[in-house]
Parts: C-alpha cells; sequence; structure tokens
C-alpha cells in the first residue's frame, strides 16, 4: 500500500475535521522526484552525543603496553584490567579482525556482543580538519585549523556541516540536508525525507527545507492535541483563525520586515509539517519482539525503527534520522553518569540493531555517531576537558563489522599526533581521518554521485588523492564492498 | 480560619513585590494615541507586559520619568522572597493546606523550587520591572541551570540575586559574584577545582575558564569598539585567545570550595555541611601559587594569595577591549533588536567604557543608553529591526496584560497572594528561568534560520526555539489558557503534587478583562485595544479586518448570558492575536 494523502484523508477518523481544509490541500506542493530513481530502501541514522563524548573511554587500548600508558595518563579515571568493582572493569573485543588489542568497559556488553558479530566498528580519532596535520605543522600553521577549536558550540556545528572553516552565524546547514537539496528532500507524497526524533538540529538542514521534527501528536505539544480540544464550542473559530494563516489570507508578503516574514512562514510550515507528521505516524511499524529500554534516547531509537518499517506506505528510497543525546560533556562523573549513560547507549544500540533485524531492514541502514569532540585524556579530578580527535560508531548490516579503522593513536603525549604544547599537557589528539573521509563513504552509500561530493562536503577535494587519478578520498573502508557481501 | 487567610490576601506583601493601584489618569494630561502606542512598546522592551491601564499612566508620567523611576527603584531580593514563605510556613499560616492535602509535618508545602514562587511572584506583582527584565537578559548570558545539575536546592534564589544585583550594578562586580557563586561552582565545575599536579598528571578543570572568556565577557573573536569582527591583514578574524590562555585561567580557578561550618576543600555535602547560599572560599593549599600569564599577556606574579590572583584576573577580562562591546550586544539582542546596527553597538559600549563619570561597567548606564539610543526609537532600516520575543514572555506577558483573579473567593489558595506557574505544564515551550538545557543558553545571540534571514546575514536568536513542536505547543497552551476560562489555566498557576506526581489545583486563577468585556460588543473597538496593548498599534489592517470578521461571528445572541459572549469574544481575540507576526516579533 503506498501512502496517499487523499486515502488517507477519506479514510482516517480525522477526516471530518481535516476535510474541512480542502483549498488548502489542493495547494500542496508538487514533489521533487529524485528519491523514485532508487531501487531499494536505505536510511542514514545520525546519532550526536552532545557536549563532546569521553570516546576514549570507550574504545580502550588493551595490549599490556599500550594499556599501562593508558592507565598512566587518565589516572583515576582509567578503567582497570582487573577491577576491585566490575563497574570498573573491561571487556576484550574480538581480534579477528584488528592487529591490536581493544576494549569496551564491562558495562557495554551489548557493544562487545555487537562488535564481535560483525554489525559494529569503530572509527578511531576522526575529527574536523581543514587538511591533514602533524604536531609540527599545527603549530607552524593555525591558519590551517579548524576555527574555534575545543569550543562546544562551534565544533558541535562542524561536525554537523563539516565546515570547519565557517564561524557560527554562518553555520546554518548540515551535510544530510545537503544531500537532500541534491535528491529532493521531499518524498512523492510531500513528506520530508529527513526526520529528526530530537527537534530542530543544522545536520539536517539544507537549503531546500529543515527536518520533520517527529512528536507524539497527541501529547501536549502535538496538533492532535489542537482538535481534541474541540469540545469547545468556539472550536470552529479556533480552526477558522488557523485557516487564516493556513490559507494565506494572512501571509509573509503582508509583512516588509523580514523577522515578521520569518515568523509568519514558519508557523505556516510548523502547521503543514505537524499535518504531515500526523498522516504518517499512522504507518509506522509496530515492533512485536524487540524491547527497547524506556530511557529516552533508547525510546528514539526504536521510533526510528518504527518509522523505517513503514517506509513503503510513504513511498520513501532515501531516509535521514536525527537522534541527539544530551549530557555528554564530562568535566566531573566521568566515573558517575557517564557509566550511566553509556549503558542505555549499549543497551540501545542492541536494541536497534535487533529491531531492524525484526522488520527485515537490517541490510538497509546504517547508524552513525558524531559529538562535539573528543576530551582530553588526563585528568582534572574526576572529569576531562575539551580535545578534539575522537572515535565513532558506525552500526548496521551494511557496515565492515569487527573492525577498528582509521587510527588508533598511541597513548605518547610526545608523539607526533599530539596538538601542540597544550594538547601534550592534556593529551589532545589531532585527527588522523576527517569528518569528510568519514562521512564521505556514508554518503556514497547512501547513493549520492562521486561528482556531488563536493556539494555535500564542500572541502572534500582536500582529502582526494589527486596524483592517483581518484575523485573521492581514501577510503576509511566502513562500508563493505559488494564482494565482501557475497563471500 | 479560612476568611483570615483570604483577608491576608493581596496586600502582605506590597513592600516589594505587589504593585500599588495606578493612580487614576490625570485629566489634564491625556495622552494621545501616539504616546500611549510609545509606552507599550517600552512596555514590550522593559517589562513583563502592562495592562492598559498601566500603559496609560507611563504615557501620563512620560517615558523618561517612568525610566528614571524604574532605574533608582530597588531590585526585588530574592532570598528576601524565600524567607518569607519560610516565615509564613514557620507561623502556621499554611496549616490549612497542610490539613486538607494530609501533608506530614516536616514536608514543606510547596512541592516546587522556592525559586519558581519567587520568580512567578517578582515577575507578575514586582514593581522593579525593568531591573527584573534585564536580570532575565543576564540569567540567559550567565546560564546556570536547574536542568543539568539536578533536583536539590542548590538555593538559587540566592545565584539570581546576583544578577538582580548586576542589573542595575556594576559588571565587574557581577563577574566577580558569579565567579564565587556556588551554584556557578557546581555548574562549570570549579568548585573543588585543584591546583596541577603534572607528576600524576592531572590538571585543573577548564571549564569555568573557558565559558567565562567564551561566553561571559570576551567571545571567540577579537571585536572592533563598534562589535564588528577585527581582521588581520588577510581579511581573518582573529581569536581572541587560544587553548594555553586557557590552561592558564583554569590555574587562576583553583582552590574554590563551598563555605559553611564544615567547609573543607573537597566536601561536596552541600546540602548539610556546607551552605550554597554562600559565596565559595579559597584555600590555599589547593590553589596553584605559580605565575601565570593570561589572556591579553597580563602577567600574574606567584606566591600571591589566592583572592588576589582571581581579582587581577577579573581586572583583565573586566578591562579587555571585547568586553564592553560582547556584552552589549547580546544586551541589545535581549531587550530590543536582535541585528543592532554597529553604530548602535558601538554607543552603548562607550557607555560601557565609561558612564561620564569616569566609572568602567555602570549597568545602569548601559541599560538606560539601549532604551534611549535613537536607534531603539526611529530604526535606520525597519526591515530588518526588531526581535522575536522569548517564548516564555510571550506566555506570561499575557498575565501582566490581562492580570489573574482569584476565580472563586471561597476556594482555598496559598496565603499572602503567593502562588508559582507550574512550570511543568509548560511542555514544549522549552524556555523556563535558570533551566536551559546547556552553558549554552535556550539560543545562540549568532543563530541564524535558514532562509530569507541567513539570506541576508541577519541573526534571530529566538527563532532556535521556533520550530513545529513548540509552535504548536505555545498555540495549545495559549488557547486551554485563554478559551477555557482556567481550567487548563489553572494548572499553570497554582497547584499541588502528591508523591505520585498526581497534580491537584488548588483554586483557580482566570485573566480578568475587566473593561474589555464592555468593549465586545464593538469588534472594532475590542480590536484597537487589543491592538494598542499587545501589538503598540502595528497590526497591519489585513489583520485588523480579519480579526473584526471573526469576533463578529462569535454571535453574543447565542448565548444566555450575553456577558459569557463578550468573554469568548475577548478571549479568543487575544489568542488570536498571540499567534500574529505583530505580536510576536517586536519591532
Amino acid at each position: 500500500m503506498t501512502f496517499n494523502r487523499r486515502a488517507f484523508l477519506q479514510t482516517s477518523a480525522g477526516a471530518g475535521v481535516l476535510a474541512a481544509f480542502g483549498p488548502w490541500w489542493s495547494t500542496a506542493l508538487a514533489a521533487p522526484k529524485m528519491q523514485s530513481d532508487f531501487e531499494d530502501y536505505r536510511a542514514l541514522v545520525c546519532v550526536l552525543f552532545a557536549g563532546g563524548m569521553d570516546s576514549f573511554n570507550l574504545l580502550i587500548p588493551y595490549d599490556d603496553g599500550e594499556y599501562e600508558q593508558y592507565a598512566k595518563l587518565r589516572d583515576d579515571l582509567a578503567y582497570q584490567k582487573n577491577p576491585d568493582d566490575d563497574e570498573d572493569g573491561l571487556l576484550e573485543l574480538s581480534r579477528s579482525r584488528t592487529d591490536r588489542r581493544f576494549a569496551v568497559p564491562t558495562l557495554t556488553p551489548e557493544l562487545r556482543d555487537l562488535f564481535d558479530a560483525g554489525d559494529l566498528s569503530f572509527i578511531a580519532n576522526v575529527g574536523p580538519l581543514m587538511k591533514h596535520m602533524n604536531r609540527e605543522q599545527f603549530e607552524d600553521q593555525p591558519h590551517n585549523r579548524p576555527l574555534n577549536l575545543e569550543s562546544h558550540s562551534d565544533q558541535i556545528a562542524q561536525w554537523q556541516s563539516a565546515s570547519s572553516d565557517l564561524p557560527l552565524p554562518q553555520q546554518n546547514v548540515g551535510w544530510l540536508g545537503r544531500i537532500g537539496d541534491q535528491f529532493g528532500s521531499t518524498l512523492s507524497n510531500n513528506l520530508n525525507m529527513n526526520w529528526s526524533l530530537s527537534g530542530n538540529n543544522q545536520v539536517q538542514t539544507g537549503t531546500s527545507g529543515t527536518s520533520l521534527v517527529v512528536v507524539d501528536p497527541h501529547s501536549d505539544t502535538g496538533f492532535e492535541r489542537f482538535w481534541e480540544q474541540q469540545e469547545h464550542h468556539h472550536f470552529s473559530e479556533k480552526e477558522a483563525a488557523f485557516r487564516d494563516i493556513f490559507e494565506g489570507h494572512i501571509s509573509p508578503d503582508d509583512y516588509n520586515n523580514l523577522l515578521k516574514r520569518s515568523h509568519i512562514r514558519k508557523l505556516k510550515q510548523a502547521m503543514d509539517d505537524n499535518y504531515e507528521a500526523v498522516a504518517a505516524s499512522s504507518f509506522f511499524a509496530g515492533l512485536e519482539k524487540t524491547e527497547f529500554g524506556d530511557d529516552r534516547f533508547g525510546q528514539s531509537l526504536k521510533k526510528v525503527v518504527e518509522v523505517i518499517g513503514g517506509h513503503e506506505h510513504i513511498d520513501a528510497k532515501r531516509q535521514t534520522f536525527f537522534v541527539s543525546s544530551g549530557g555528554w560533556d564530562h568535566h566531573e562523573e566521568l566515573k558517575g553518569g557517564f557509566k550511566e549513560q553509556i549503558k542505555d547507549v549499549s543497551r540501545a544500540f542492541k536494541s536497534f540493531r535487533d529491531g531492524l533485524d525484526e522488520i527485515g531492514m537490517l541490510d538497509n541502514v546504517v547508524l552513525f555517531t558524531t559529538s562535539d569532540f573528543g576530551r582530553t585524556l588526563t585528568s582534572n579530578g574526576g572529569g576531562s576537558d575539551h580535545g578534539w580527535g575522537g572515535n565513532a560508531m558506525a552500526l548496521g548490516g551494511p557496515v565492515r563489522g569487527e573492525r577498528v579503522l582509521g587510527q588508533y593513536p598511541d597513548m605518547d603525549l610526545a608523539g607526533h599526533q599530539i596538538a601542540g604544547e597544550h594538547g601534550a599537557d592534556r593529551g589532545t589528539f589531532i585527527p588522523t581521518t576527517s569528518l569528510e573521509e568519514y562521512f564521505a563513504e556514508l554518503a556514497l552509500w547512501f547513493g549520492l554521485d562521486e561528482e556531488d561530493l563536493n556539494k555535500v562536503l564542500p572541502n572534500v577535494d582536500t582529502f582526494i588523492q589527486k596524483d592517483e587519478g581518484a575523485t573521492k578520498p581514501e577510503s576509511v573502508g566502513i562500508i563493505e564492498s559488494e564482494a565482501e557481501t557475497e563471500s | 480560619m479560612r476568611s483570615s487567610i483570604v483577608s491576608r490576601s493581596a496586600h502582605i506583601f506590597c513592600a516589594g513585590l505587589l504593585i500599588l493601584p495606578m493612580l487614576a489618569p490625570l485629566a489634564w494630561a491625556e495622552p494621545t494615541q501616539e504616546e500611549l502606542e510609545a509606552a507599550s512598546r517600552l512596555a514590550a522592551r522593559a517589562t513583563f507586559g502592562m495592562s492598559y491601564e498601566q500603559i496609560v499612566a507611563m504615557a501620563e508620567q512620560g517615558l523618561d520619568e517612568w525610566l528614571v523611576e524604574q532605574l533608582d527603584m530597588e531590585c526585588t531580593s530574592f532570598v528576601d522572597i524565600e524567607q518569607e514563605i519560610r516565615d509564613m510556613e514557620e507561623a502556621g499560616e499554611y496549616d490549612e493546606i497542610r490539613e486538607r492535602f494530609d501533608i506530614n509535618e516536616g514536608n514543606s508545602i510547596w512541592f516546587v523550587d522556592h525559586f519558581d514562587i519567587a520568580w512567578t511572584n517578582a515577575v507578575l506583582y514586582g514593581e522593579d520591572q525593568l531591573c527584573q527584565r534585564v536580570a532575565w537578559a543576564l540569567s540567559q548570558i550567565f546560564v546556570v541551570s536547574r536542568k543539568q545539575i539536578g533536583t536539590p536546592p542548590y538555593q538559587w534564589t540566592t545565584y539570581y540575586d546576583n544578577l538582580m544585583r548586576g542589573a542595575f550594578g556594576n559588571f565587574r562586580e557581577l563577574l566577580k559574584d558569579v565567579t564565587y557563586s556556588a551554584q556557578m561552582g557546581i555548574m562549570l565545575s570549579h568548585v573543588n577545582n585543584s591546583r596541577p599536579r603534572p607528576e600524576k598528571p592531572r590538571y585543573p578543570d577548564e571549564n569555568y575558564a573557558r565559558e567565562l572568556m567564551q561566553l561571559f565577557s570576551l567571545g571567540l573573536f577579537e571585536l572592533n569598539p563598534d562589535g564588528t569582527d577585527k581582521l588581520d591583514g588577510n581579511g581573518a578574524t582573529i581569536p581572541t585567545y587560544d587553548s594555553q590562555d586557557i590552561s592558564e585561567l583554569a590555574r587562576v580557578m583553583t582552590g574554590f570550595a563551598f563555605d559553611g561550618e564544615k567547609a573543607s576543600f573537597g566536601n561536596d555535602q552541600w546540602q548539610v555541611e556546607t551552605d550554597a547560599h554562600l559565596p565559595m572560599i579559597l584555600f590555599k593549599w589547593h590553589h596553584d601559587k605559580g605565575r601565570k600569564v593570561i589572556v591579553g599577556g597580563t602577567e600574574i606574579p606567584a606566591g600571591q594569595e589566592p583572592e588576589e590572583d582571581v581579582e587581577q584576573a577579573l581586572d583583565a577580562i573586566f578591562e579587555h577591549a571585547n568586553t564592553g562591546p560582547f556584552i552589549v550586544r547580546q544586551l541589545i539582542q535581549h531587550l530590543v533588536t536582535s541585528n543592532p546596527t554597529s553604530d548602535y553597538v558601538q554607543r552603548v559600549a562607550e557607555v560601557f567604557a565609561d558612564d561620564g563619570n569616569g566609572q568602567r561597567g555602570n549597568m545602569k548606564q548601559v541599560v538606560r543608553a539601549i532604551l534611549t539610543d535613537s536607534e531603539a526609537q526611529e530604526p535606520e532600516n525597519p526591515d530588518t529591526f526588531g526581535k522575536l520575543k522569548d517564548p516564555l514572555i510571550r506566555l506570561i506577558s499575557l498575565d501582566r496584560m490581562f492580570p489573574l483573579k482569584l476565580e472563586d473567593p471561597d476556594e482555598p489558595f496559598w496565603p499572602g497572594g503567593l502562588h508559582s506557574y507550574n512550570f511543568h505544564n509548560f511542555s514544549g515551550v522549552e524556555q523556563v528561568p535558570l533551566q536551559a538545557p546547556h552553558v549554552f543558553n535556550f539560543y545562540s545571540p549568532f543563530y541564524s534560520p535558514k532562509g530569507e534571514l541567513s539570506d541576508s546575514a541577519l541573526v534571530a536568536p529566538a527563532f532556535q526555539l521556533f520550530d513545529m513542536q513548540t509552535t504548536i505547543a505555545a498555540s495549545n497552551l495559549l488557547w486551554s489558557g485563554q478559551m477555557f476560562s482556567g481550567s487548563h489555566w489553572t494548572e499553570w498557576h497554582l497547584y499541588y503534587d502528591d508523591e505520585n506526581g498526581e497534580s491537584y489545583p488548588v483554586g483557580r486563577y482566570v485573566p480578568d478583562y475587566g473593561d474589555y468585556l464592555e468593549l465586545a460588543d464593538s469588534s472594532e473597538d475590542l480590536v484597537e485595544r487589543l491592538n494598542l496593548v499587545m501589538c503598540y498599534g502595528r497590526m497591519t489592517d489585513n489583520a485588523r479586518s480579519l480579526l473584526e470578521l471573526r469576533i463578529r461571528r462569535i454571535d453574543l445572541d447565542d448565548y444566555e448570558d450575553e456577558d459569557e459572549g463578550r468573554h469568548d469574544r475577548v478571549a479568543f481575540a487575544v489568542w488570536y492575536i498571540t499567534n500574529l507576526p505583530e505580536f510576536n516579533v517586536e519591532t
């Protein structure tokens, strides 16, 4: 069954109310059709650990010498090989595809299982770069550093846009949004291809639009609640008032002031989007077997699986999702709050994988993680400070699992990937994999043409090895090649 | 018993909290329409909303006089309100409520933070509106968040009093108060921050040092005196400081601990053994005594007392050329317009640098300069001028435009006329005092929404909170509040939560439409009055005629009691206007 707006209107319980909006519906936009060029369904799920996750306490070196360096540097923050308390322990990851030994905290057995089963890989020491650089170049070429390193607001924006040279006021689109601009972010039934479980965000914003924010339509904040208030005898007036805006009787053109114009335009957009979200929500797939935790992050990933399960009904071939998890700025509580949070993440990732398996979509989805930055290796007593390179995760059927990709740094503060004098004190790494290299592979898997890569990742050409005649950056190796899939 | 509580209702807090009845309009000074609109416009910027009567009184007084009076006013003390609440509890004023809801001896009857009660009452009834608007702006610059820190009572009233003092005080004092405040110590983790021990290796927490410079004073790029970015020879921006500067300042910010009876470094038992009402103290042994070189090359010599180190660092930050334009620009954004011209910023920054008497950082004069600047009166470019209302102000300004009244005086309600917004019911609005998601506030001063605004290189900070969820949530809330005569409205204001989190309304507050009911027979008269109070006369002819049409469709003949019909007309018209750009964007 294909989702059809008119069919929905005729059959849904809300048809009486919605049908009153006849003139408005008929003005619905004609949609671009790029989506229909794809035969299979694919989704990219962007997870943001907001605040700057201490990911060097999620992926930990386990070879004896390297572990000792780690433990010495991290001091009170270090997880233990032989812990007094299980909560401080480590689980070694499968060694069959890595030439170094790695571990994750005992608190995250699901991550270990996902890794060992080949569904998850880490991308080591990734972050924003203007160009690849070592310590010497870092010190000599301040103009080649990303703008405002270590600043939350700037780095979180750069992770979403992959534009490491833009100051904040110019950070208003993201790389998934730019993909939407390439494909036409609107599906054939007028739904947006970019869905957010965590509100307005930059990564899914493109020139052609922002994301559809998934809300519970019956909550106080939802549009159904609006209609549920119709028991009041002046409901028809409320409806009429909104019609004044819907139908353009009050429109941006009534105003010269740009803020007023934007206000009315965004209010109308919010109403349109709410209609779409309400309509689409009736086609979410239910999950019978897979259970998710009741934490907000787990519930958000559950909703993503449900929407993916209903993709045929809304005629979607390509979708992106955004899920944010906050509270990762662990200047303290790295041994407290951080532990609770990684437990939730670990459980939610396993449920997400199982949920996709249950609806038969495991091979069609890649989840990838982002954050503001990695954190300093050295402790400030209970926590760590803002760093640069960090470790990310990729999860899903298409992922070449069981690997630590990129270059996991040596825990040597005199090393050539240390970010200057301050970095040598605090243990801050210059990333060895750029955001462009990380994201390019995902974008290509998603169906972007190689020649369009620089429209989505503006600085990608910097990372192309031109002399080898290549048109794309060197592969980090996140996505399984077809040959590998067959074998 | 009940009647005695009722009789204590409104005036017990006259001293600092409640607005005295405005003087009757003076017959010989009837303000013109233009003067009324100017007064209403200033009310939108400088208060949490004003009723028609208050707008008339302000116009009669004259805006300059009004401003002088406001700036001379003593600012509310939130700590004092908290103390009065405690005193009333101890005096048995709440015994009846205690009995009615079966609240055990020893448990507070307030199931919200005392801060919420203080904030609600100060904002709704306090005379010192301008001081509170500036403090509200400062609370969005010097962000501490109850959401981030958690639920124990951290004496938020004490923190807010720092901002109330800072609003009309000196910026240097504000920097000191915030730096030493226990709440900020928790928020940005410089409490119990220890000197470096490289041999371990362990280093001071950089959190406060970084945000003190990035958010509270300097910003990331060097600024010209007019707030624009300074550029180097290649046309590139110049960073204000680097990682090393942060590390050095972090070394200054070591040795802080909670004060109190059992004060000791590392003691975080703030509820029992220490007192978060008190400023933090510095422990010499845990302070880095070495030489530091902080931002701008200021040298802090070795071997000083820790307090001296902190003073010198704050002096350097206060005196830095960025601080004036950086802070002034944000205050203008909060009070007047999101995109002030560089001349406007420069004029106010000059007042920040020197108030005319050689004093730097005189906030009273800065606020005066912001509100009286020619650009605030007659903007150079009206098409890019103005700002989106804060979502919270959008909601609660209605409670001052159409003041609340107790629907049924026989219902029990909180003694002293005190009540509190139930912020839990503001779901989806995403803006509650001292509950920003992080130190970066509810929105960024640099947020530029994609579209017409970003194409014109304009920022519009509050638009960051304006999405398909919050817009509809606010409309739903306002519809409930205005149209349902308080059934949902009540829950915002007065409530009692039992142990299971069930809410019980205690008394019902409803908007008092008073004279508006008399205007409601004529849709034209009603819209004209609301246009003045809510939009200072800026409604388009189109919006006015559409609204008048909608009002006339509420037929008074359909009602048994025509006054009910008049009430519905007013309530509907108010709600309609809350959706319009004329109300939401202040120009």
